[in-house]
C-alpha cells in the first residue's frame, strides 16, 4: 500500500503558480503543473482544487471532448471531481451525465429520456446488487435454490432487456458493473460448505452478465467484484456515508473506480501507450554496473534483488502482451552488455529489447531517436527511470513523454507500473503477442541496412513477400486495432470500431485489402489495409494505412499497384483518394503524389487526388513478391 | 486554519475566498448541494485529520456551524 502522507501540508506554493501560469495564458505548464500536484498528493481537497481549475480551462486544453453518462442504483454524484480530473489528466476533456438516483430502467427504456437526449459516447451502469436483486443480498436465507436461481435469471433477463434496448438506440460504448460478492456472507464459515452457496451465487451472476455482454458489440464489464476485493470490501464501503446519504463508496474507492473507467476511455479511445524506455542502474537492478561491476550489481533472490526482478517480470509482461521495451541509458555498452550475458538472473534479456541506447548523451536526444528509430509516436512513450532530475529534463523536454513518478524504494516499483492505466486494452490479437519479437527481428534487419550499398540492394536482400487478402472478415481486430492505432502512415486516419469495420466488411458496396508481409528475419504479420467505398465506375479509397513498421520499403506502391490492378479487372474507371493531415501523419503527405496520382482539389489543408485507372498504372516494385490469398 | 476551511469551500463550490464568511451556508452558496456537502465532510476529515459523526453530517450546513464542530474536536480554527 502507499504511504500515508501528511495532507495539512499541501504545497500552496504549486497553487500559486498554477494561477500564474494561467493568468500568463500558458494553460499547458498549467497542466502540467497540476498533473504534478494530483500525482504527489492526490487528496480529496487536491481534486477539488484541480476540478475548479479544470472548469475554467478545460476548453482551453482543445483534449477529445467525451460525454459519459452514469446510470445508478445508489448516490454516486461524489465521484464527479475524480472523474473529471481523472479524465483531464489523461487528456480527455470530459461532460458528465447522472441519471436520476435509481432510475436505470427508466432512462433506458422510455426513448424521450435524458439519456438519450444526452447523447453519451460512453454509457456506464453502475448497479448494485443491494438495489438490484436485494433478495440475494440481505433475504439470502430465505431463500429455496430454486428461488435462488429464479432471482439470478430474473436479474439477467432484465439486464438483457435493458443492455438491448440501449443498443438499439445508441451506439455508445456500454460499461457495465458486476455485483459486489458481499463482504460478509449470510451463511458465515459455513457458505463455502453450503449447496446453495451466496458466493457461488454472485460468481454464476457475474459469469451470466459477460455472457450478455458478449452478445452485444461494444459492451464491457467492469469488474466491480474484483475492484472492490482488490481495494478491500471493508475500506471501500463508506458506512456513514451510506447511512446517511445513500452513497456507499468511499473516498478512495470513488477515486479507484474513476481511474477504472478511465481505462475503458484509454483501450476504446486508442490512447494504450505502445512503448516503454527504461533506464538500467537502480530501475532494472541494484547499484550501478559502472562502478561496483556486473558481479555485484543486485537482482536475484534476496531484498532488494527480488523487488528488482519482479519489476523486470512486470515489464516482461508488458512485453508478451505487445508493448515495445526500449533501453535509454547512461553507461559503457559494453559494461551492460556482460550485465546481459552473465547475470542469469536477468528476467530480461537483450532480445526483449527493440532498442537500446546506451552512451553518454542527453537523454531526450536519445529518447528523440529511438522514437524515431521504431517510428513510433513519442507521445506513445512511458519513461521509467529512477533519477528525478533525468525524470524532470525528460518531463520538461518531451512533455508528450508519459514520465512515470517512480517511488523512492524498488519494493513499490512493480505496483507503479501495475497501476498505470496507459497499458489497457480491450481486445489482443496475434500481433500483439509477436510485436516484441518482429521489433527485435526489425533491429537485425537494420544493422543489414547498415551494410547494404543502396537502398534498391537492401529491398533485394530482405526477399519480401506481400500476401493480400480481400474482406478477410477472420482478422477483424486486427483490422479495427490498425484504423485504432495507426498514426503516421494513415492518409485519412478514421477511427473504426469492430461494429463499424463488420458493416464495411459484410456491405455490397465496400471492402476492405488487407496486407500481410514478411521477409528473411521473418513475418511482420498484418501491416496494411485499404478500404474501398464503391460506386458505379469509382471507387474511393476510405482508408489507406501501413503499420509503421512496414513503413520505408516502398510496400504501399506494391499494395496500390495490386489494389489498381483489381479496379482495372473490374471495370473500374477512377479511383480518388483523400489526404486528410493530422499532427501525425506527414510521413503519408506525398504518397498520392509519388504514385501519380492527380490532385483536383484542396480545401482546408485536405487533398483529392484521382487516379485514372484505365490510361495509367502503377509499376509493381519487382522486389516485392505478391500472393492473393483468398479468405475460406 | 480557517484559511484552510475557506479554501476547501472555495474549491468545491467554485466561489471566491473573500465571499465565504460567518453567515454562508447552503442556503447562500449555490453550489453548496446535498452531494457536494459529502464532498466537504470527506475534504474537511481528510485535512483536519478528524472523524465527524453521522449525526454532525446533517448540522454542518454554515461557515460558523463548521467551525465550531472542528473546534469541538480540539482542532484550534
Amino acid at each position: 500500500m502507499q504511504t500515508q502522507r501528511n495532507y495539512a501540508t499541501m504545497p500552496t506554493h504549486i497553487r500559486e503558480e498554477i494561477e500564474a501560469k494561467i493568468k500568463a495564458g500558458d494553460y499547458k505548464a498549467a497542466f502540467y503543473l497540476l498533473t504534478l500536484l494530483i500525482g504527489e498528493e492526490p487528496s480529496s481537497s487536491a481534486y477539488f482544487y484541480a476540478n475548479k481549475i479544470f472548469n475554467s480551462i478545460g476548453k482551453e486544453l482543445k483534449f477529445q471532448p467525451i460525454k459519459i453518462a452514469i446510470l445508478r442504483s445508489f448516490t454516486i454524484e461524489q465521484i464527479i471531481p475524480y472523474l473529471r480530473v481523472i479524465c483531464f489528466l489523461k487528456k480527455f476533456e470530459p461532460e458528465i451525465y447522472i441519471g436520476g438516483y435509481n432510475l436505470i430502467d427508466q432512462e433506458i427504456l422510455n426513448h424521450s429520456s435524458d439519456l438519450y437526449k444526452f447523447n453519451p459516447d460512453f454509457l456506464i451502469i453502475a448497479a448494485r446488487a443491494e438495489e438490484r436483486c436485494p433478495r440475494l443480498v440481505t433475504d439470502f436465507l430465505s431463500l429455496s435454490r430454486d428461488e435462488i436461481l429464479r432471482e439470478i435469471e430474473s436479474n439477467l433477463s432484465q439486464t438483457e432487456k435493458l443492455v438491448q434496448e440501449f443498443r438499439a438506440n445508441s451506439a455508445a460504448k456500454v460499461i457495465l458493473h458486476n455485483y459486489e460478492i458481499p463482504e460478509f456472507l449470510s451463511y458465515g464459515i459455513f457458505d463455502v460448505h453450503s449447496e446453495s452457496s451466496q458466493k457461488h451465487t454472485f460468481i454464476s451472476l457475474n459469469d451470466g452478465l459477460q455472457t450478455i455482454a458478449k452478445k452485444f458489440s461494444s459492451v464491457f464489464i467492469l469488474d466491480y467484484e474484483h475492484l472492490t476485493s482488490r481495494y478491500g470490501k471493508q475500506d471501500w464501503f463508506n458506512e456513514k456515508l451510506w447511512y446517511t446519504a445513500r452513497a456507499p463508496i468511499a473516498k478512495e474507492g470513488l477515486e479507484a473506480l474513476a481511474k477504472e473507467y478511465v481505462k475503458f476511455l484509454i483501450a476504446t479511445e486508442g490512447r494504450t501507450k505502445k512503448c516503454v524506455v527504461v533506464d538500467l542502474d537502480n530501475t532494472l537492478w541494484g547499484g550501478i554496473v559502472g562502478e561496483i561491476g556486473w558481479n555485484e550489481i543486485q537482482i536475484g533472490q534476496t531484498y532488494p534483488g527480488n523487488a528488482y526482478l519482479d519489476f523486470q517480470r512486470e515489464l516482461l509482461k508488458l512485453y508478451q502482451k505487445g508493448i515495445v521495451l526500449a533501453v535509454n541509458s547512461k553507461n559503457n555498452e559494453a559494461d551492460i552488455m556482460e550485465v546481459f550475458e552473465k547475470r542469469s538472473e536477468m528476467v530480461l534479456k537483450k532480445n526483449h529489447f527493440a532498442c537500446m541506447k546506451i552512451n553518454w548523451e542527453n537523454k531526450v536526444k536519445n529518447m528523440i531517436e529511438i522514437a524515431r528509430e521504431l517510428n513510433l509516436g513519442i507521445d506513445s512513450f512511458v519513461y521509467l527511470d529512477d533519477n528525478p532530475a533525468e525524470r524532470e529534463l525528460v518531463r520538461q523536454q518531451c512533455p508528450d513523454v508519459l514520465t512515470v513518478e517512480l517511488p523512492e524504494h524498488p519494493e513499490s516499483y512493480a505496483r507503479t507500473l501495475k497501476s498505470l492505466p496507459d497499458f489497457e486494452k480491450l481486445s489482443f490479437t496475434e500481433e500483439d503477442f509477436s510485436r516484441g519479437r518482429l521489433y527485435y527481428e526489425d533491429l537485425q534487419r537494420k544493422q543489414e541496412k547498415q551494410q547494404s550499398t543502396s537502398m534498391e540492394s537492401f529491398f533485394r536482400s530482405l526477399n519480401m513477400e506481400a500476401t493480400i487478402c480481400k474482406n478477410e472478415k477472420s482478422a477483424i481486430s486486427r483490422l479495427t486495432d490498425l484504423t485504432q492505432k495507426t498514426n503516421q502512415f494513415n492518409l485519412t486516419t478514421i477511427r473504426y470500431s469492430r461494429e463499424d469495420i463488420s458493416k464495411i466488411l459484410n456491405a455490397k458496396n465496400s471492402r476492405i485489402y488487407s496486407l500481410r508481409v514478411s521477409d528473411k528475419f521473418g513475418d511482420l504479420g498484418l501491416v496494411g489495409e485499404i478500404i474501398i467505398r464503391e460506386s458505379k465506375d469509382t471507387w474511393e479509397i476510405d482508408t489507406f494505412l501501413l503499420s509503421c513498421r512496414a513503413m520505408g520499403r516502398d510496400i504501399e506502391s506494391a499494395f496500390l499497384a495490386y489494389v489498381v490492378g483489381e479496379a482495372k479487372k473490374e471495370k473500374i474507371k477512377w479511383i480518388i483518394g483523400k489526404y486528410i493531415p493530422t499532427k501525425k501523419n506527414v510521413p503519408s503527405a506525398q504518397v498520392y503524389k509519388q504514385l501519380h496520382f492527380q490532385k483536383i482539389v484542396e480545401e482546408n489543408g485536405i487533398s483529392t487526388w484521382k487516379f485514372d485507372v484505365g490510361s495509367n498504372e502503377i509499376k509493381q516494385p519487382e522486389w516485392i513478391r505478391i500472393t492473393e490469398k483468398k479468405e475460406n | 486554519m480557517e484559511k484552510i476551511l475557506k479554501e476547501i469551500m472555495s474549491d468545491l463550490f467554485e466561489v471566491s475566498l473573500k465571499d465565504i464568511n460567518d453567515s454562508s451556508s447552503n442556503e447562500t452558496i449555490e453550489k453548496w448541494t446535498s452531494v457536494a456537502h459529502l464532498n466537504l465532510i470527506v475534504a474537511i476529515e481528510e485535512k483536519f485529520g478528524i472523524e465527524i459523526a453521522a449525526d454532525e453530517i446533517g448540522e454542518m450546513l454554515s461557515f460558523r456551524k463548521i467551525k465550531e464542530i472542528i473546534r469541538a474536536k480540539n482542532v484550534k480554527i
